[in-house]
């Protein structure tokens, strides 16, 4: 048996934005997997690895050719082609001679459209070495990039200039030609550090050439030396500071091990001046202009930086005085910036929102404040807020969006919101108004934390709805993976502050409040259902995040998701009773209650408001409608307090009369007055059970109903 | 090295890649790009190299002279080199060599930078590159310009030459550069600051610049109907600077400066347009 190999495709690229080499790698390996298979190619497995300036493929133990198989061609009809005898029609002797092959290897497939012609073929498998070339072209060719672009003459696009391909199979160099590139052996070393060109002759030798010259091709393994010399660089302040720390900041530290190919840590220092600054202006500056890391003593900043060259230690010091002459320039503006900004009190700045849009047809910042304020009123007074609390809260609400006129703010966008506390304690505002102020954009990322305060989260609600609800009436409204207003963030935090704070609402009525606010518009219901279907799906990623069956999570939101905290809560009290071993006979006896109302509903056959007793004629009935007299307020009275597990025990107990009765009683009597007057019997039951789920919904169901 | 030195050293350099050494397009702008050796001649299917000192006025960054290194005006030196060579990272490098940068003294990197210019309708993909955190050069590969998508992808290195020369010199301060050997850049500059700041943030009858800019896009389409579009692409240069004033003396609400750019834009595509129409016509003909 001929031994396995191991394939290697490097594409050498001037350099990628760090933070799409991730993806693009990632999109490398699965469109392998993916190629491979379907050209029925057996492999051990692919691993790739790469920086800003190279994507790299491995295969490994590649099996030398294709998978020998068998090769279906389906052919016109069976009758087309024989007779009821079997034999040959004319048209069946035509298509034998056109195809080349004897009756005898014809054979019949039956489809769903009937019976057809099928020849069977056995087909070699090819040589990898002559498909590789191949399939590494197609690969490059798939990889896609957010916003691709041409270089020189070619009309190719990529994320950004590739300029060497190197694609070997074990000692064999293979041969293609993409983007006006012929491909090689041929690759590069380090940057700065080696930058001439070499030559590779063995797969297996490459990842030790490059690492001879300054390249660690694994992403993983650079992450580990940044973080190891990072300890190792801090140490020496702790003297001082004994709790001195990188700040941990996982989105750069990701860009960095993305963008260089031999990271060397160094420490910097600025100016102590500038540390009166409030901190978010320095962490800014460090991180948003100077991809720096900050250095910090519990809370508090320390006047250092952590830097990452793209090299090794020789000369850093230069590199180091170069870095802090920078920064402390970058500073000294951003203190420009502070000080001009701390001479115009925040409530001056407020009317000054009208010369600023939020979109095109949403209006200015102005009118969205007064949304804001208006929008905080109505929830503070339906949430019962006390009113000290709900009047700060308005004035945060004034005030929340008066520091995007900020040269800080406009300098540094990730500021919205902290910066405007920080102006909002200069101008004498109340510490609790600024507080807000700061939590409103709470969360701010997927890994912030949610408002502590009651007036940031009323007024994190107020300020999401109402970007979300505007985005939408005015045609903003995310489809597929693209979602360049952030939208999906937005009602992410809508649904999590309503969790969090246990607060009940209802998304119509706060929706419709919110729309209403943006003014008269005709298509008010359609942008509302959009609106509620946008955030059903973010609380249907909540549920799934609980680990909530998709059947479940199916029957809870069937039968309503207006308020959030409910659905949730019924979600998990239904996944709850269902992992009871129980469980599946009470299901079963509930989903009979309610198809047959299902039925009676198809069917439109007319159900009796109230129940007569005097028409109750069979015992199984009678017992039924006693017990379900005897338990319904107090089940009634669980459901209004949300204690949906109480209820359902309750109500679950009416299992086995809800059996005899449909075992012995005939519902759709012909009696019309009888059916009418058991079917209401049925459905005020059935009402009960779905204000938890829809049942008939569960997977259980059908497995259960099939046995019986 | 000093001031004059580097741009000495540049253009020598550039020539030596079979640039053509111009000079600045005497019209204020606020960067290199609008030059119509780099806006109108990256259109046409023609290969070009040029490369250029660019005077490049933003009025919104000036600071009275205070700041070390943001001025209303500061000097580019700008390359297009169409169509970009697949070397051309590497040239580059080789010229900040030339100008004394050891690359292994320093970490320079190629930092994302995706650039767009609304007022000319023009995008690009690149990088801004960093001198030991110094952002010394904007580096470009054009994909669009005047609304058209290109048919050969230029380069476009935009070196600022105040910002290397502060690391070269190793200063901390514009003002302290050294021109020659006798002159600072203080002695040039630092007054002119100090007065175009007063004058762009105070001083700036908005009123009138508005008429200005109202006459500059008036004409400019006088002159496009003509078909005269150079004389008209002057006015457009006219109207961006105004506007740039207007935007810095805080003259224009978001809604209108937003308005005024894709008025300038309009403009801008149009001449854009008409040199395409007049260069493809020449390539056809031999004449261009």
């Amino acid at each position: 048996m001929e031994l396995s190999k191991t394939a290697l495709l490097e594409i050498g690229v001037e350099e990628l934005p760090p933070q799409l080499v991730e993806k693009a790698l990632c999109e490398l390996r699965e469109k392998g997997e993916e190629t491979l298979t379907t050209l029925h190619l057996n492999y051990k497995k692919i691993l790739t690895f790469g920086s800003s300036r190279r994507l790299i493929l491995f295969i490994e133990e590649l099996a030398p050719r294709q998978n020998d198989r068998i090769e279906k061609i389906i052919g016109p009809p069976y009758k087309m082609v024989l007779d009821d005898e079997g034999n040959l029609t004319k048209m069946g002797k035509k298509y034998l001679e056109a195809k080349g092959i004897k009756k005898e290897e014809l054979s019949i497939e039956k489809t769903e459209k009937g019976e057809y012609i099928c020849i069977k073929r056995k087909k070699e498998g090819e040589e990898v070495k002559t498909l590789l070339p191949y399939i590494f072209f197609q690969l490059i060719q798939s990889l896609r990039f957010p916003k691709p672009m041409r270089w020189g003459e070619e009309i190719f696009y990529f994320g950004r200039p590739i300029r060497y391909i190197l694609a070997l199979f074990e000692k064999e160099a293979l041969t293609f030609k993409i983007a006006g590139i012929t491909s090689g052996t041929k690759t590069k070393g380090h940057r700065y550090l080696s930058p001439s060109t070499f030559s590779v002759e063995d797969v297996h030798k490459y990842p030790f050439l490059l690492k001879e010259r300054w390249v660690i091709i694994d992403p993983e393994e650079r992450e580990k030396m940044i973080i190891a010399q990072g300890e190792k660089i801090i140490s020496p302040l702790r003297k001082k500071w004994p709790q001195a720390k990188i700040l941990k900041d996982e989105e750069l530290l990701k860009e960095t091990v993305y963008s260089v190919e031999y990271p060397t840590l160094f420490l910097g220092k600025f100016d102590d001046r500038f540390l009166y600054l409030p901190s978010p202006i320095i962490k800014a500056c460090l991180r948003d202009y100077q991809k720096h890391f900050s250095v910090v003593d519990g809370n508090k900043i320390l006047p250092y930086f952590v830097g990452v060259r793209e090299g090794n230690k020789e000369y850093i010091e230069e590199v180091i005085k170069g870095n802090e002459r920078v920064l402390n320039a970058r500073l000294t503006d951003a203190k420009f910036f502070f000080e001009e900004d701390k001479k115009i009190p925040l409530k001056k700045r407020v009317p000054l929102l009208k010369g600023m849009m939020v979109q095109k047809r949403l209006g200015n910042y102005y009118d969205k404040t007064m949304r804001l304020v208006k929008l905080v009123e109505k929830l503070s007074h339906h949430l019962n807020t006390k009113e000290e609390t709900k009047e700060r809260t308005k004035r945060a609400a004034y005030l929340c969006k008066a520091d995007l006129l900020t040269q800080v703010v406009k300098e540094f966008s990730s500021l919205e919101g902290i910066m405007g506390k920080e102006y909002a304690l200069f101008s004498g505002e109340d510490k609790r108004v600024a507080h807000a102020i700061f939590e409103h954009r709470m969360p701010r990322s997927h890994e912030d934390k949610l408002a502590e305060t009651i007036e940031g989260s009323l007024l994190g609600l107020a300020d999401k709805l109402d970007t979300l609800v505007g985005s939408f009436w005015a045609g903003f409204i995310p489809s597929g993976s693209e979602d360049p207003w952030g939208l999906r963030r937005e009602a992410q935090g809508i649904i999590e502050i309503l969790l969090e704070r246990k607060w009940r609402i209802s998304l119509h009525q706060f929706i419709k409040e919110s729309l209403d606010l943006y003014g008269e518009k005709e298509e008010k219901e359609e942008v509302m259902s959009l609106v509620k279907q946008f955030l059903k799906m973010r609380m249907v990623g909540i549920l799934k995040d609980k680990k909530i069956k998709p059947d479940e999570i199916k029957a809870v939101a069937g039968v309503g998701f207006d308020d959030p905290l409910d659905l949730i809560k019924r979600g998990e009290i239904l996944h709850k009773i269902l992992s009871r071993e129980e469980s599946k006979e009470e299901v079963i006896a509930i989903v009979r209650v309610l198809n047959i109302l299902k039925q009676a509903n198809e069917w439109q056959i007319k159900i009796s408001d109230k129940i007569e007793e005097k028409l109750l004629k069979e015992k199984e009935e009678r017992e039924l409608y006693y017990f379900w007299k005897e338990i319904k307020e107090e089940v009634e009275k669980h459901l209004r307090e949300q204690r949906y597990l109480k209820a359902y025990m309750k109500l679950t107990s009416l299992r086995d009369s809800i059996h005899h009765f449909f075992d012995k009683v005939l519902v759709m009597s012909e009696n019309k007055e009888l059916r009418a007057n058991r079917l209401s019997l049925i459905q005020k039951i059935g009402n009960l059970f779905i204000s938890l789920a829809d049942f008939t919904e569960l997977q259980i169901k059908k497995n259960n109903t099939q046995r019986g | 090295m000093n001031f004059q030195e580097i741009i000495l050293t540049l253009q020598n350099y550039w020539k030596e890649q079979g640039c053509l050494i111009l000079h600045p397009y005497d019209l204020e702008k606020g960067a290199g790009t609008f030059n119509p050796a780099t806006f109108l001649k990256v259109l046409d299917s023609k290969p070009w190299r040029a490369s250029y000192v660019e005077p490049s006025r933003r009025p919104a960054d000036g600071r009275y002279g205070q700041n070390p290194y943001r001025m209303r005006l500061h000097y580019q030196y700008q390359v297009i080199v169409k169509p970009a060579p697949a070397d051309i990272q590497e040239i580059y490098l080789r010229s900040l060599e030339k100008l004394g940068i050891e690359l292994l003294h320093h970490d320079i990197k190629f930092i994302e930078d995706d650039w767009e210019s609304p007022t000319l309708g023009a995008w690009g993909l690149g990088w801004e590159v960093r001198l030991d955190g110094m952002e010394i050069t904007q580096f470009t590969y054009f994909q669009q310009v005047g609304g058209y998508d290109l048919k050969l992808i230029p380069a476009e290195l935009t070196y600022g030459l105040e910002r290397i020369a502060m690391c070269i010199q190793k200063i901390d301060s514009v003002y302290d550069l050294n021109w020659s050997s006798r002159i600072k850049y203080k002695d040039l500059h630092y007054e002119e600051e100090v007065q175009f700041s007063r004058y762009n943030f105070k001083e700036i009858e908005p009123s009138v610049e508005l008429q200005l800019f109202h006459i500059y896009e008036r004409e400019a389409e006088r002159l496009l109907e003509k078909g005269l579009f150079l004389p008209a692409y002057d006015y457009v240069l006219k109207c961006s600077h105004t506007f740039n004033l207007l935007d810095a003396r805080g003259a224009l609400g978001v809604t209108e400066r937003e308005r005024f750019i894709k008025r300038v834009r309009r403009l801008a595509k149009k001449c854009a347009g008409l040199y395409l129409e007049y260069s493809e016509k020449g390539i056809k003909n031999g004449t261009f």
